[in-house]
Protein backbone atom coordinates (compact mmCIF):
# COMPACT_ATOMS: atom_id res chain seq x y z
CA UNK A 1 0.00 0.00 0.00
CA UNK A 2 0.91 3.23 -0.77
CA UNK A 3 -0.20 6.44 1.77
CA UNK A 4 0.43 10.00 1.34
CA UNK A 5 0.67 12.73 4.01
CA UNK A 6 1.36 16.22 3.31
CA UNK A 7 3.49 18.43 5.94
CA UNK A 8 4.04 21.84 4.99
CA UNK A 9 7.77 21.33 4.57
CA UNK A 10 7.28 18.14 2.37
CA UNK A 11 4.80 15.62 1.00
CA UNK A 12 5.58 12.34 2.53
CA UNK A 13 5.07 8.76 1.17
CA UNK A 14 5.03 5.77 2.94
CA UNK A 15 5.04 2.74 0.39
CA UNK A 16 5.10 -0.74 1.98
CA UNK A 17 4.11 -2.93 -1.27
CA UNK A 18 7.90 -2.89 -1.47
CA UNK A 19 7.67 -5.59 1.92
CA UNK A 20 9.33 -8.76 1.72
CA UNK A 21 11.08 -10.74 4.17
CA UNK A 22 14.53 -9.11 3.22
CA UNK A 23 13.01 -5.53 2.28
CA UNK A 24 11.42 -2.69 4.74
CA UNK A 25 8.82 -0.44 4.05
CA UNK A 26 10.17 2.84 2.39
CA UNK A 27 9.59 6.89 3.30
CA UNK A 28 10.19 9.01 0.75
CA UNK A 29 9.81 13.01 1.59
CA UNK A 30 9.13 15.03 -1.71
CA UNK A 31 9.99 18.54 -1.83
CA UNK A 32 9.47 20.72 -4.75
CA UNK A 33 12.14 23.42 -5.19
CA UNK A 34 11.10 27.11 -7.57
CA UNK A 35 14.16 28.12 -8.80
CA UNK A 36 14.07 31.97 -10.41
CA UNK A 37 17.35 33.64 -12.17
CA UNK A 38 18.15 37.00 -11.27
CA UNK A 39 20.18 38.16 -14.45
CA UNK A 40 21.95 41.52 -14.67
CA UNK A 41 19.56 44.47 -15.22
CA UNK A 42 18.59 45.69 -18.93
CA UNK A 43 19.21 42.45 -20.31
CA UNK A 44 23.25 43.25 -20.18
CA UNK A 45 25.51 40.18 -20.11
CA UNK A 46 27.34 41.52 -17.13
CA UNK A 47 25.74 43.87 -13.98
CA UNK A 48 25.95 43.91 -9.90
CA UNK A 49 24.06 42.36 -7.39
CA UNK A 50 24.74 42.73 -3.54
CA UNK A 51 24.77 40.56 -0.38
CA UNK A 52 21.83 39.29 0.80
CA UNK A 53 19.62 41.17 -2.06
CA UNK A 54 20.72 44.45 0.79
CA UNK A 55 21.36 47.42 -1.16
CA UNK A 56 23.79 49.04 1.60
CA UNK A 57 25.93 45.97 1.28
CA UNK A 58 28.98 44.89 -0.71
CA UNK A 59 28.31 44.76 -4.61
CA UNK A 60 29.40 41.99 -6.53
CA UNK A 61 30.11 41.19 -10.07
CA UNK A 62 27.21 38.61 -11.80
CA UNK A 63 26.82 37.38 -15.20
CA UNK A 64 23.71 36.25 -16.98
CA UNK A 65 22.74 32.59 -16.95
CA UNK A 66 22.71 30.83 -20.35
CA UNK A 67 19.67 28.22 -20.70
CA UNK A 68 22.82 25.27 -20.41
CA UNK A 69 24.35 26.53 -17.44
CA UNK A 70 21.11 27.63 -15.68
CA UNK A 71 20.12 23.98 -16.52
CA UNK A 72 22.97 22.22 -15.33
CA UNK A 73 22.81 24.43 -11.58
CA UNK A 74 19.37 23.36 -11.41
CA UNK A 75 20.30 19.49 -12.39
CA UNK A 76 23.58 19.67 -9.92
CA UNK A 77 21.38 21.43 -7.04
CA UNK A 78 18.45 19.09 -6.92
CA UNK A 79 20.83 15.80 -7.97
CA UNK A 80 23.42 16.21 -5.09
CA UNK A 81 20.89 17.72 -2.48
CA UNK A 82 19.49 13.97 -3.03
CA UNK A 83 22.42 12.09 -3.28
CA UNK A 84 23.77 13.67 0.32
CA UNK A 85 19.95 13.27 2.26
CA UNK A 86 18.50 10.11 0.53
CA UNK A 87 18.95 6.46 1.46
CA UNK A 88 20.92 6.95 4.90
CA UNK A 89 18.73 6.14 7.14
CA UNK A 90 16.65 3.07 8.72
CA UNK A 91 14.34 4.00 11.70
CA UNK A 92 13.54 0.99 13.88
CA UNK A 93 10.42 -0.03 13.80
CA UNK A 94 9.17 -0.44 17.98
CA UNK A 95 5.90 0.98 16.97
CA UNK A 96 4.78 -2.27 15.69
CA UNK A 97 3.83 -0.47 12.96
CA UNK A 98 2.69 -1.54 9.17
CA UNK A 99 3.03 -5.59 9.94
CA UNK A 100 2.60 -7.70 6.88
CA UNK A 101 2.85 -10.79 5.86
CA UNK A 102 5.44 -12.00 3.09
CA UNK A 103 5.07 -15.07 0.47
CA UNK A 104 7.03 -17.20 3.27
CA UNK A 105 3.56 -16.92 5.07
CA UNK A 106 5.50 -15.30 8.09
CA UNK A 107 4.58 -11.57 9.78
CA UNK A 108 7.44 -9.04 9.36
CA UNK A 109 7.42 -5.71 11.49
CA UNK A 110 9.52 -3.45 8.98
CA UNK A 111 11.55 -0.93 9.62
CA UNK A 112 11.34 2.19 7.32
CA UNK A 113 14.29 3.55 4.73
CA UNK A 114 14.32 6.81 4.64
CA UNK A 115 14.31 8.33 1.38
CA UNK A 116 14.18 11.66 -0.34
CA UNK A 117 13.04 13.18 -3.66
CA UNK A 118 14.22 16.93 -4.68
CA UNK A 119 11.77 18.15 -7.82
CA UNK A 120 13.10 21.41 -9.14
CA UNK A 121 9.94 23.48 -10.88
CA UNK A 122 10.25 27.47 -12.00
CA UNK A 123 9.65 29.61 -9.32
CA UNK A 124 6.53 31.00 -10.44
CA UNK A 125 4.80 27.43 -9.56
CA UNK A 126 2.05 27.31 -7.09
CA UNK A 127 2.72 24.20 -5.27
CA UNK A 128 6.44 24.52 -4.50
CA UNK A 129 7.74 23.82 -1.23
CA UNK A 130 10.76 26.50 -0.86
CA UNK A 131 11.65 29.01 -3.82
CA UNK A 132 15.16 30.38 -4.34
CA UNK A 133 16.39 33.36 -6.73
CA UNK A 134 19.97 32.72 -7.96
CA UNK A 135 22.56 34.73 -8.93
CA UNK A 136 25.96 33.67 -11.68
CA UNK A 137 28.64 35.02 -10.26
CA UNK A 138 31.16 36.21 -12.19
CA UNK A 139 34.31 33.58 -11.94
CA UNK A 140 36.28 36.72 -10.10
CA UNK A 141 34.30 36.81 -7.35
CA UNK A 142 34.64 34.53 -4.35
CA UNK A 143 32.06 34.93 -2.23
CA UNK A 144 28.45 36.25 -1.69
CA UNK A 145 26.50 37.11 0.66
CA UNK A 146 23.63 34.27 0.33
CA UNK A 147 20.07 33.24 2.36
CA UNK A 148 17.80 30.87 2.28
CA UNK A 149 15.59 32.66 -0.52
CA UNK A 150 18.45 34.18 -2.57
CA UNK A 151 21.53 31.72 -3.82
CA UNK A 152 25.11 32.35 -5.83
CA UNK A 153 25.90 29.83 -8.48
CA UNK A 154 28.71 28.60 -6.05
CA UNK A 155 26.84 27.84 -3.21
CA UNK A 156 27.03 24.23 -4.53
CA UNK A 157 30.49 24.22 -4.34
CA UNK A 158 32.25 23.03 -1.35
CA UNK A 159 34.26 26.05 0.23
CA UNK A 160 35.88 26.66 3.79
CA UNK A 161 33.16 27.50 6.33
CA UNK A 162 35.52 27.72 9.24
CA UNK A 163 38.79 26.28 10.93
CA UNK A 164 38.82 23.88 13.73
CA UNK A 165 41.37 23.91 16.73
CA UNK A 166 43.60 22.06 14.87
CA UNK A 167 43.82 24.91 12.08
CA UNK A 168 42.20 22.38 9.99
CA UNK A 169 40.01 23.18 7.35
CA UNK A 170 35.95 23.07 7.99
CA UNK A 171 34.32 22.71 4.24
CA UNK A 172 30.72 22.67 3.64
CA UNK A 173 28.29 22.79 0.67
CA UNK A 174 25.93 25.37 1.32
CA UNK A 175 23.04 24.07 -0.61
CA UNK A 176 23.31 20.69 1.01
CA UNK A 177 23.17 22.72 4.77
CA UNK A 178 20.21 24.84 3.51
CA UNK A 179 18.22 22.11 2.89
CA UNK A 180 18.49 20.79 5.67
CA UNK A 181 16.95 23.87 6.92
CA UNK A 182 14.32 22.80 4.63
CA UNK A 183 13.96 19.50 5.66
CA UNK A 184 13.22 21.69 9.11
CA UNK A 185 16.38 21.24 10.75
CA UNK A 186 18.47 24.04 12.98
CA UNK A 187 21.91 24.72 13.53
CA UNK A 188 24.16 22.17 15.80
CA UNK A 189 24.47 23.95 18.93
CA UNK A 190 20.79 25.67 19.38
CA UNK A 191 20.11 25.11 23.05
CA UNK A 192 23.79 25.50 24.72
CA UNK A 193 24.69 28.12 26.67
CA UNK A 194 26.38 30.20 23.63
CA UNK A 195 23.27 29.84 21.27
CA UNK A 196 20.06 29.86 23.17
CA UNK A 197 17.04 28.84 21.36
CA UNK A 198 15.29 32.19 22.25
CA UNK A 199 18.29 34.24 20.67
CA UNK A 200 19.01 34.68 17.16
CA UNK A 201 20.20 31.16 16.41
CA UNK A 202 21.83 32.20 13.05
CA UNK A 203 24.97 33.56 15.71
CA UNK A 204 27.92 31.99 14.05
CA UNK A 205 28.23 30.31 17.67
CA UNK A 206 25.30 28.25 16.71
CA UNK A 207 27.26 26.59 14.35
CA UNK A 208 29.64 24.59 16.26
CA UNK A 209 32.27 25.56 19.23
CA UNK A 210 33.56 21.92 19.45
CA UNK A 211 35.54 20.35 16.43
CA UNK A 212 32.86 17.99 16.31
CA UNK A 213 29.86 20.10 16.57
CA UNK A 214 31.47 22.47 13.98
CA UNK A 215 31.79 19.25 11.50
CA UNK A 216 28.10 18.62 11.39
CA UNK A 217 26.58 19.41 8.81
CA UNK A 218 24.20 21.45 10.47
CA UNK A 219 27.64 23.32 11.92
CA UNK A 220 29.94 24.43 9.10
CA UNK A 221 30.88 20.71 7.96
CA UNK A 222 29.62 18.20 5.48
CA UNK A 223 28.95 15.27 8.73
CA UNK A 224 25.82 13.81 8.38
CA UNK A 225 24.33 12.87 12.57
CA UNK A 226 21.66 10.39 13.44
CA UNK A 227 19.68 13.36 14.62
CA UNK A 228 19.21 14.52 11.19
CA UNK A 229 16.33 11.76 10.49
CA UNK A 230 14.13 13.99 12.36
CA UNK A 231 11.66 14.76 9.27
CA UNK A 232 11.49 11.26 8.68
CA UNK A 233 10.75 10.51 12.45
CA UNK A 234 8.54 13.25 12.09
CA UNK A 235 6.63 11.59 9.28
CA UNK A 236 6.80 8.11 10.29
CA UNK A 237 4.94 8.93 13.74
CA UNK A 238 1.85 10.49 11.79
CA UNK A 239 1.72 7.04 9.66
CA UNK A 240 1.85 5.28 12.24
CA UNK A 241 -1.03 7.29 14.29
CA UNK A 242 -2.72 7.30 10.76
CA UNK A 243 -2.81 3.23 10.98
CA UNK A 244 -4.46 3.07 14.47
CA UNK A 245 -6.84 5.48 13.97
CA UNK A 246 -8.21 4.35 10.33
CA UNK A 247 -8.33 0.84 11.92
CA UNK A 248 -5.35 -0.52 9.84
CA UNK A 249 -3.67 -2.06 13.05
CA UNK A 250 -7.00 -2.08 15.59
CA UNK A 251 -7.26 -4.94 17.84
CA UNK A 252 -10.03 -6.44 16.26
CA UNK A 253 -8.12 -7.41 13.08
CA UNK A 254 -7.82 -11.08 13.45
CA UNK A 255 -5.07 -10.84 11.06
CA UNK A 256 -2.45 -8.84 13.28
CA UNK A 257 -3.39 -8.43 17.05
CA UNK A 258 -1.33 -11.06 18.51
CA UNK A 259 2.00 -9.67 16.65
CA UNK A 260 1.46 -6.61 17.19
CA UNK A 261 0.60 -6.65 21.18
CA UNK A 262 3.82 -8.76 21.17
CA UNK A 263 6.06 -5.75 19.29
CA UNK A 264 4.61 -3.58 22.47
CA UNK A 265 2.70 -1.61 19.74
CA UNK A 266 2.74 1.71 21.48
CA UNK A 267 1.78 3.48 18.72
CA UNK A 268 2.25 7.35 20.47
CA UNK A 269 5.28 6.46 22.71
CA UNK A 270 7.20 4.84 20.12
CA UNK A 271 10.98 6.23 19.51
CA UNK A 272 11.29 4.95 16.05
CA UNK A 273 15.87 4.98 17.10
CA UNK A 274 17.72 6.10 13.49
CA UNK A 275 20.31 3.67 12.41
CA UNK A 276 23.01 4.81 9.59
CA UNK A 277 22.68 1.05 8.30
CA UNK A 278 20.58 -1.21 7.25
CA UNK A 279 18.48 -2.95 9.58
CA UNK A 280 16.30 -5.83 8.27
CA UNK A 281 13.08 -6.65 8.76
CA UNK A 282 11.89 -8.57 11.47
CA UNK A 283 9.24 -11.06 13.25
CA UNK A 284 7.14 -9.92 16.15
CA UNK A 285 9.14 -12.17 18.27
CA UNK A 286 12.51 -10.99 17.04
CA UNK A 287 11.05 -7.06 17.44
CA UNK A 288 10.04 -8.22 21.02
CA UNK A 289 13.19 -9.30 21.96
CA UNK A 290 14.73 -6.11 20.75
CA UNK A 291 16.98 -8.03 18.08
CA UNK A 292 18.70 -5.99 15.35
CA UNK A 293 19.16 -7.21 12.23
CA UNK A 294 21.99 -5.89 10.37
CA UNK A 295 23.15 -9.00 8.26
CA UNK A 296 20.63 -10.89 5.81
CA UNK A 297 19.39 -13.17 8.02
CA UNK A 298 18.30 -16.44 6.54
CA UNK A 299 14.07 -16.96 5.54
CA UNK A 300 12.06 -18.67 3.86
CA UNK A 301 10.98 -18.38 0.75
CA UNK A 302 10.10 -14.69 -0.76
CA UNK B 1 47.58 62.31 19.94
CA UNK B 2 45.57 64.40 17.02
CA UNK B 3 42.52 63.34 15.87
CA UNK B 4 43.70 61.42 13.28
CA UNK B 5 46.39 59.24 14.62
CA UNK B 6 43.42 58.42 17.73
CA UNK B 7 40.91 57.25 15.24
CA UNK B 8 43.72 54.96 13.50
CA UNK B 9 44.77 53.98 16.62
CA UNK B 10 41.26 52.79 18.03
CA UNK B 11 40.51 51.10 14.19
CA UNK B 12 43.86 48.43 14.77
CA UNK B 13 42.47 48.07 18.47
CA UNK B 14 39.84 46.38 16.89
CA UNK B 15 41.35 45.02 14.18
CA UNK B 16 43.51 43.02 16.30
CA UNK B 17 40.84 42.40 18.82
CA UNK B 18 38.74 40.56 15.98
CA UNK B 19 41.96 38.76 14.46
CA UNK B 20 42.44 36.95 17.92
CA UNK B 21 38.67 36.42 18.84
CA UNK B 22 36.80 35.70 15.39
CA UNK B 23 36.84 32.01 14.77
CA UNK B 24 34.33 31.36 11.96
CA UNK B 25 37.01 32.38 9.08
CA UNK B 26 35.04 31.85 5.87
CA UNK B 27 32.42 33.95 4.35
CA UNK B 28 33.08 37.41 3.20
CA UNK B 29 35.42 38.70 5.63
CA UNK B 30 35.10 42.15 7.28
CA UNK B 31 33.17 44.51 5.69
CA UNK B 32 32.42 47.58 7.98
CA UNK B 33 34.13 49.49 10.88
CA UNK B 34 31.39 51.98 11.64
CA UNK B 35 31.53 54.62 14.38
CA UNK B 36 27.88 55.30 15.55
CA UNK B 37 28.50 57.09 18.59
CA UNK B 38 31.71 59.07 20.57
CA UNK B 39 33.03 56.02 21.81
CA UNK B 40 30.73 52.84 20.03
CA UNK B 41 31.95 51.37 17.02
CA UNK B 42 30.12 48.81 15.52
CA UNK B 43 32.55 45.55 13.00
CA UNK B 44 30.76 43.71 10.46
CA UNK B 45 31.90 40.25 9.50
CA UNK B 46 29.54 38.69 6.64
CA UNK B 47 28.71 35.34 6.73
CA UNK B 48 26.22 32.92 4.50
CA UNK B 49 22.92 34.33 5.53
CA UNK B 50 23.50 36.54 8.45
CA UNK B 51 26.22 39.36 9.67
CA UNK B 52 28.12 38.98 12.38
CA UNK B 53 28.64 42.30 14.41
CA UNK B 54 31.02 43.34 17.36
CA UNK B 55 29.94 46.35 18.93
CA UNK B 56 33.17 48.16 20.82
CA UNK B 57 33.03 50.38 23.94
CA UNK B 58 36.50 52.71 23.43
CA UNK B 59 37.61 54.78 26.24
CA UNK B 60 38.71 57.87 24.80
CA UNK B 61 41.49 59.87 26.86
CA UNK B 62 42.73 63.48 25.84
CA UNK B 63 46.18 62.62 26.43
CA UNK B 64 46.38 58.67 26.64
CA UNK B 65 46.26 55.87 23.96
CA UNK B 66 42.52 54.71 23.37
CA UNK B 67 41.30 51.16 25.24
CA UNK B 68 38.37 48.76 24.92
CA UNK B 69 36.20 49.11 27.45
CA UNK B 70 33.92 46.22 26.00
CA UNK B 71 33.11 44.16 23.56
CA UNK B 72 29.15 43.04 22.40
CA UNK B 73 28.50 40.52 19.94
CA UNK B 74 25.49 40.29 18.01
CA UNK B 75 23.98 38.75 15.12
CA UNK B 76 21.70 40.16 11.76
CA UNK B 77 20.31 37.66 9.94
CA UNK B 78 18.92 38.02 6.51
ZN1 LIG C 1 22.08 27.54 8.53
Amino acid sequence: MKQKIVFPRFDAELNTDVCDAYNNAELTLTVRMGFSQINPAAGADEGTYHDYGNAAKPARKIIKWTPATWKAWKDTFCSSVQAYWSDKFWLINDAGSFLYTAKDAQVYVPNVWCRLKVVGQEGTAANNHHSIDVVRLHPSVKWFGSHEHLYDSKDINSVEKNRDSHNKKVMQQAHVHEFGHILGLGHVDIGKAHCPASGDTNASACYGVSDVDMNSVMGSGMQLRLEHSAPWREAVRAFSVAEVFSGGASPTDLLMPFARLLVGSNTLFAVWPAKMKRHYPRTPAEAAAGTLITAPPKRGAK
Amino acid sequence: MDAVSQSICIYRLILDDIDAKVTMRGGGGLTAITQTTDDIFEARIAQEGHEDIRTYQIELSESGAPKILSVKESTKSY
